[in-house]
């Protein structure tokens, strides 16, 4: 590889982590003896983080305002809508409704601090009795545990979505992978009573693993009032010594079952931080 | 049959949870795509509405900030660059030409200090060059730099193959920094370096 290369084809990929690894090796071969290109490499991540720190300017207040009535005016119409097949990107002239009620704003600094409605009054961890796909989640856990063979492409987050979005699985999966564990890999599997799962595995740095299940439909859900806590349509279990968390998607289109032996408030934390934002 | 669209109060305070704290991170997006604050604060609006309004597609567990971006990206695309479209094609053009002719990475330069000069000009420079990009690369470097997605979200949100992202990733960065190399110079903090 030479100047040419690097600075025309490499560059950027490089100082943004984007190189596939033999790619990188060719490229960090390169750099380590060419003090030029060490230099390109600095400047190049030098305005990354330039750019990185500009200031978000706020929004301003009056516009805020004008967003709250629009959103009351928008909550009436939903309240009264019966479907729509129309798309995000799609006209939608909501901005025009009229505020009808008050809108009972949360600002964001307290919103993510009652992000948790915590019900730790309950004392009944491991008390709800058998409950089979909670069984299913922990008992597959606890045989991945040893063996995971995954049976989908599993490269990437990306490339296992590609996979199960293909064989018409729920799209959208958990990503832990910004907060220290690994993707092991997915699997589409189809349990004795027919139903196709998705199973997907990360490993945390200490190798405590999350389970991801996920298959269409919802579930029978008479324990939801048990929930250790809620979380934005989220909510949270201790069973047979494993934290589950429980998700049923809109539509009941979906359920997601996480399961990890980690301790349930740190399980919490992992979830609300992949869940609010991952970047 | 119609389909039932979650409804009341759980369905607003899940998006408040899980939209509102990227309020003023969308604002700052709009700001730099629409480069006006009144086309920046319609943009802003009609984004929170729609997500508002199509909140039930969203997928818990996914990004919540790239889904919303790719709403606002959307808007923005469809809507309010739609006079200036001819315009902003031709301008790409243009740009792509110029960068070609006129990399800021050349083999002949000599290795050079431009780290200390990012690191001396102001952010109002750094917002000016970013600016003067063409809209392509704009949304590029804004998704990749500034709200630091990977070239695949980046991808999805703008609706491009991951080797566009890349190529305008690269000439966009370019481009900036020969831009602030200039104010650099024009502030005689130094001389140039690079280029022929």
């Amino acid at each position: 590889m030479d100047c040419i290369e690097y600075n025309e084809r490499h560059l950027s990929a490089h100082a943004d982590a984007e190189l596939a690894p033999e790619e990188l090796r060719a490229v960090e071969e390169h750099v380590a003896g060419c003090e030029r290109c060490r230099a390109e490499l600095a400047a190049e991540r030098a305005l990354k983080g330039r750019l990185r720190r500009l200031d978000d300017r706020k929004a301003p207040a009056e516009v805020v305002a004008r967003i709250r009535a629009a959103l009351d005016g928008a909550m009436l119409e939903t309240a009264s809508l019966d479907g729509h097949q129309a798309r995000p990107g799609s006209p939608s002239g909501l901005q025009s409704r009229v505020l009808r009620s008050p809108w009972r704003w949360i600002p964001t600094a307290v919103a993510a601090a009652v992000v948790i409605a915590i019900a730790l009054s309950r004392s009944n961890f491991g008390s709800y009795g058998s409950v089979p796909v909670f069984d299913q989640a922990t008992e597959k856990l606890a045989a991945f545990e040893g063996d995971f063979a995954p049976n989908v492409p599993s490269d990437s987050v990306f490339a296992l979505q590609r996979a199960y979005d293909a064989a018409r699985m729920p799209s959208g999966i958990w990503n832990f992978t910004r907060f220290g564990f690994k993707l092991v890999g997915g699997r589409i599997d189809t349990t004795p009573a027919g139903r196709r799962v998705t199973y997907t595995l990360y490993r945390g740095p200490s190798n405590e693993l999350i389970l991801c299940m996920r298959f269409r439909g919802a579930i029978e859900m008479t324990i939801s009032k048990d929930a250790l806590m809620q979380m934005a349509g989220h909510s949270f279990y201790r069973y047979r010594g494993m934290s589950l968390c429980v998700t049923v998607g809109p539509n009941q289109r979906f359920t997601c079952i996480l399961a990890s032996p980690v301790p349930v408030e740190r399980f919490e934390r992992i979830v609300r931080a992949a869940a609010i934002d991952h970047h | 049959m119609a389909q039932k669209v979650p409804i009341g109060e759980d369905r607003r305070k899940i998006f408040e949870q899980e939209a509102l704290p990227h309020l003023n991170a969308l604002y700052a997006a709009a700001l730099r795509l629409a480069r006006n604050p009144d086309d920046a604060n319609d943009l802003l609006q009609e984004t929170i509405l729609r997500g508002f309004r199509f909140f039930h597609q969203f997928t818990p567990g996914t990004s919540c900030r790239a889904w919303m971006l790719t709403i606002l990206y959307n808007i923005f695309r469809n809507g309010y660059r739609r006079g200036a479209r001819e315009q902003v094609a031709a301008s790409a053009e243009e740009f792509e030409r110029r960068a070609d002719t006129n990399s800021v990475h050349s083999a002949a330069a000599p290795a050079n200090p431009e780290q200390i000069v990012l690191d001396s000009v102001l952010d109002h420079e750094v917002e000016q060059a970013l600016n003067a990009l063409p809209e392509e690369f704009r949304a590029v470097i804004l998704m990749v730099d500034i709200e630091e997605l990977s070239y695949e979200e980046a991808a999805r949100v703008l609706e491009l193959p991951i080797g566009t992202v890349k190529s305008r990733v690269s000439r966009g960065r370019a481009s900036m920094r020969r831009q602030l190399q200039d104010f650099a110079i024009a502030r005689r903090l130094k001389k140039p370096m690079t280029g022929s």
